[in-house]
């Protein structure tokens, strides 16, 4: 029987490991296991989940070592005998596994994650190419999984992060957008696409394979197109 | 911007945060070489002797293992450099594990010539 150890906190009791053994079939996942604890052995255990198919996000957590979806993990697959569930990192937690997400969407504020229409936005056509470009971004499901493994983010706070950088890079790109300088100077400042420093961590994590580090050395490179009038 | 949360960043072993702490901790180790080498020089260029004097400390086997482990780490930084640099023209950002492999393999044969070089300068001092 698979052990699960959680780390379970809250503001009164602190913070504390917990293992159950909840009775799982087959190709379980883990949010499977979740719900069985909860339901037959602790119904205080708090976590996120919602759509239950990897489409919103809802329930990454720290799994075995590294970020993931409890909903597409499924525990035979992670050949272990403990599944070792934390909340994720660089994120305040409000309790057991559910962690504040504020900061994250106060960073992704930053980067005007919505469309300031030229006038003529309308008519225009998006070509293919840019299209193109600008669909890989549609596969991220705003997870934080790649914000959690980022140790860029975890040491320098200022630092928008993976997520906010791919969805501003999205919006730089968009021939309809008529805020291109000052998503330039948003993006192109220390905080920006420059605040990363190459770890990748984040397209081990991305559950959805969007490899955000591509989109920051390519906005990176329209970010120095730009500047030398290329 | 972010609080720190009581989940610290206990950040997963990869490949990728490896390569970024050792070309940080290569990155620092060069720069403290730098204004070391630079102030020592500068106090050493005084006099003849004093330029000899400096020389002949520096000799000792201590120093010339740390010559060459600053020229591990130089090869190293280098070689992740062009690794990042890669990678920041858009040249397979998704194969950055094997690029590091070949960076480090890369070292290695460079830091091995340097090794047969450096090591008998070494034995003899000693």
């Amino acid at each position: 029987m698979t052990v699960f150890r959680v780390l379970r906190y809250s503001p009164s009791t602190g913070e504390a490991w917990k293992e159950y053994r909840p009775e799982l079939k087959e190709q379980a996942s883990v949010l499977d296991g979740l719900h069985t604890i909860r339901a037959d052995h602790d119904p205080t255990l708090a976590y996120r989940f919602s759509c239950r198919s990897a489409v919103c996000g809802s329930c990454a957590m720290w799994i075995n070592g590294r970020p993931r979806l409890a909903c597409q993990t499924k525990v035979n697959q992670l050949k272990s005998s403990q599944v070792v569930i934390a909340p994720l990192r660089g994120l305040p937690v409000i309790k057991d596994l559910v962690v504040d997400m504020q900061p994250l969407w106060d960073a992704y504020r930053k980067v005007m994650p919505w469309l300031v229409e030229k006038p003529n936005a309308e008519t225009m056509v998006v070509t293919k190419k840019t299209s193109d470009v600008m669909e890989k971004f549609y596969s991220c499901i705003l997870c934080a999984a790649c914000f959690a493994s980022c140790p860029e983010a975890a040491q320098q706070h200022r630092y928008l992060g993976p997520m906010p950088l791919l969805d501003g890079f999205r919006m730089y790109v968009d021939p309809r957008d008529d805020a291109k300088a000052e998503r330039k100077r948003i993006l192109g400042g220390a905080d920006g696409a420059w605040g990363c420093h190459g770890a990748f961590a984040c397209i081990d994590a991305c559950p959805w394979d969007v490899a955000p580090v591509e989109f920051i050395a390519q906005l990176r490179r329209e970010l120095v197109k730009e500047k030398f009038g290329g | 911007m972010f609080q720190k949360g009581r989940a610290k960043a206990r950040l997963p072993w990869s490949i990728g945060t490896f390569a970024f702490l050792a070309n940080r901790i290569a990155g620092v180790a060069v720069a403290v070489y730098l204004i070391t080498h630079i102030a020592l020089l500068g106090t050493a260029a005084r006099s003849r002797s004093g330029f000899d004097g400096l020389m002949q400390k520096l000799h000792a086997p201590f120093w010339l293992t740390l010559e060459m482990l600053l020229v591990l780490a130089i090869i190293f930084h280098a070689s992740n450099g062009i690794r990042l640099i890669l990678i920041d023209m858009g040249v397979q950002p998704r194969k950055q594990k094997q690029m590091f492999w070949w960076a480090v393999g890369g070292t290695a044969a460079v830091f091995a010539v340097a090794a047969i070089i450096c090591v008998p300068v070494i034995i003899r001092h000693l």
